[in-house]
């Protein structure tokens, strides 16, 4: 019912608009044209550079420099009651046509704006990496923020697992590439081994994802390395000891501090590459 | 006398254009038309292999085999990457992929003749054994599910030999010219190939992104080896079966195009070619021209020929109609027959750049010029292609002798 309103809303306001400018074309002179055509210009670099609000300050403008226009004409060309009429009337469609000429471009400047900014919001809001499925850095270093507090009050300790894999230098591009697939399938195994309410698994690069288990020990983040290992090897058409052989994981203690442990989360990251 | 020809060059223009207009109408109806998902679900899946010929493809080929390791199929999949004696990376490239998938096969192909990309794919299909074949460009990355709709389609229709899915391209906004090329595939080769499909039941193989039944493909011998244009060739030998190809546009794969001037002309003259050479079999074979194969010589040779014809026309018609050298006994509206032509050219674009939503200012500025700029490249090549034809047959080269990897420079 919304979608219905809101074409009906915009549609309107374009049906309108062409029915005033079917007018528009045959009550006006091309002088008259040319002095309209140069208001609607205003109003459209006023909305371009400075937004709708500027627009409509031109417009404004625009109106009160037309009931200025008209006094003139008809101080001039006399004070017949036709003539003041035929201003009225032409005055009248022509404040119509430039309103609803600032209605429309504003609605469309503003919903490309805001796409615009709904998109860029979409991607900060975004919890997990489209490639690995795991959480995106921003979401995972939010999250582990709370576990970090929920682990020092319960007085646990825990266990970071930093998994990276090698890349392939292409000299023809001079640069290194990280294979995205591969990273699906690590992505999806550490997913698959970890224990969804309590740890936490994130992407921090190309070539680098970070789990966080919380209330671990050391047997018990080796257990969970191996079922990691043990998923890839369950996956249909990969080599995984060759896969396994490209990929270096290691275990750390979760220092005791927060800002120790952001720290190192960052240094991870900046050691990832970003190719 | 020039009356008459004026007028029946006036009327063949238009029927060209009439039939354009056509194709893209039942493009467009054939596009927006919803297609039954229900029928993807398949009780079995038959076993797949997909082509990759690579020959010094290093610059592209890691983001190819990267999406067609991400490639979701629920039978059998294989992927041979056809390495043909390249001396840059991408046997290494291949090796990688090769070591992590069991699925991804690096096959160095022995050296023969003739050389190219037909000879290529004839030797994977003797080495390989799945019921299906596919075929991708080493610059392709195609959608996960590109295969699994292509398969699905093939599986629809005992009479369908294959199906033909959708070539975007990857590079489109790079410059004026790819987004000239983005436009020309959008319009020409999606949107049309949709119409031919809507009203004839033709579809083309286009070289990538297309699916042939292993069957038919042994039955018919493989591949020509010596066509240039060795999909329009196949397609030709399919049809003329009276076996069907399906297009798919929900199968997407992106492709990269040409971004430099030289490249295209370098790349579309190696296709005309492909086309002189697959005209001059249909006037031979007289087996190749049966069933829908009329209306594909048709195609083939207004493409590349008449179109192009009809473009210099346009401009020499205008330009003496300007000028005034043009006298005839017949009253023809000159501007308005010129501009109508440019407008209805301008509709075909612009209703393919809608309909694949890619509609955008740039986008409409650009089909608007294209008629003064991309269409009249077209003559130098045609120009280019029959000068380079002539000298072949004036040295008595067989079409073997310049059979070459002549492949699109990547970027």
């Amino acid at each position: 019912m919304n979608n219905i309103y809101d074409r009906l809303k915009i549609s309107i306001t374009v049906l309108l608009q062409f029915l005033l400018f079917v007018i528009y074309i045959e009550v006006f002179t091309v002088n008259d044209f040319l002095i309209y055509f140069v208001l609607m210009f205003l109003i459209y670099i006023s909305i371009l550079f400075g937004g709708s609000l500027y627009g409509f300050v031109a417009l404004t403008a625009s109106i009160l420099a037309i009931a200025f226009g008209q006094v003139y004409t008809a101080w001039i060309s006399g004070s017949g009651f036709q003539l003041q009429a035929e201003l009225i009337s032409k005055q009248m469609l022509s404040i119509a046509f430039l309103i609803l000429f600032w209605v429309m471009l504003s609605h469309v400047v503003n919903l490309t704006v805001q796409n615009r900014e709904m998109k860029e919001k979409l991607k900060v809001l975004e919890r997990t990496d489209e490639i690995t499925g795991v959480l995106t850095k921003g979401e995972f270093i939010e999250r582990f923020k709370i576990v970090f507090t929920a682990m020092q009050r319960r007085n646990q300790s825990g266990y970071f697992v930093v998994l990276r894999w090698a890349g392939l230098d292409i000299k023809s591009r001079e640069r290194t590439y990280y294979s995205k697939s591969i990273a699906r399938i690590i992505g999806q195994s550490c997913l698959n081994s970890i224990r969804k309410q309590y740890d936490l698994a994130g992407a921090v690069g190309n070539n680098t994802l970070l789990i966080v288990l919380q209330n671990a020990s050391l047997e018990g983040t080796q257990i969970v390395i191996d079922r990691i290992k043990d998923n890839i090897k369950k996956e249909k058409n990969i080599n995984a000891t060759i896969l396994l052989k490209n990929v270096n994981v290691q275990a750390y203690p979760i220092p005791t501090s927060l800002d120790e442990a952001i720290n190192f989360i960052d240094t991870l990251s900046q050691g990832s590459r970003e190719e | 006398m020039l009356s008459k020809i004026l007028l029946s060059i006036a009327i063949s223009f238009w029927l060209l254009i009439f039939y354009y207009s056509l194709l893209t109408v039942c493009g467009l109806m054939f596009r927006v038309k919803k297609e039954d998902t229900a029928k993807v679900s398949l009780g079995e899946y038959p076993s797949v292999d997909i082509f990759v010929p690579a020959h010094n493809e290093d610059k592209v080929l890691f983001e190819t085999l990267d999406a067609m390791a991400n490639l979701t199929y629920p039978g059998q999949l294989k992927i041979y990457v056809l390495n043909d004696n390249s001396t840059d990376q991408t046997g290494e490239i291949a090796d990688y992929f090769a070591r992590v998938y069991k699925n991804i096969f690096h096959i160095k192909v022995p050296p023969g003749f003739p050389k190219g990309k037909a000879r290529v794919l004839n030797y994977a299909l003797s080495i390989s054994e799945g019921d299906m074949v596919v075929v991708f460009d080493a610059d392709n990355q195609p959608q996960p599910d590109a295969v699994f709709k292509l398969v699905s389609k093939t599986l629809e229709n005992e009479k369908y030999a294959g199906a033909v899915g959708y070539v975007r391209t990857i590079n489109m906004y790079k410059n004026f010219l790819t987004r000239m090329i983005g436009i020309e595939f959008l319009a020409f080769q999606l949107l049309m190939q949709c119409g031919r499909w809507q009203i004839f039941k033709l579809g083309s193989l286009t070289g990538t992104n297309m699916l042939v039944k292993r069957k038919i493909l042994e039955e018919l011998g493989g591949w020509d080896p010596y066509a240039l244009a060795e999909d329009a060739e196949l397609t030709m030998r399919i049809t003329a079966r009276g076996l069907l190809l399906p297009v798919v546009p929900d199968s997407v794969t992106w492709e990269q195009e040409p971004e430099t001037f030289k490249i295209w002309l370098r790349q579309r003259t190696r296709w005309m070619l492909g086309n002189l050479y697959i005209v001059s079999k249909l006037i031979k074979d007289k087996d190749l021209r049966k069933n829908a194969n009329i209306i594909n010589a048709v195609q083939l040779i207004s493409v590349y020929h008449l179109f192009v014809a009809m473009v210099l026309i346009s401009d020499i018609w205008f330009v003496l109609g300007i000028l005034g050298y043009i006298s005839t006994n017949y009253k023809v509206p000159l501007l308005i027959i010129w501009f109508e032509s440019w407008w209805v050219y301008v509709v075909q674009l612009m209703a393919s750049i809608v309909i694949d939503r890619e509609v955008n200012i740039g986008n409409i500025i650009v089909s608007m010029l294209m008629y003064f700029t991309y269409a009249q490249l077209w003559i130098i090549l045609l120009i280019r292609a029959h000068l380079t034809n002539f000298k072949n047959r004036l040295q008595k080269r067989d079409s073997g002798s310049f059979i070459v990897w002549d492949k699109t420079v990547r970027f």
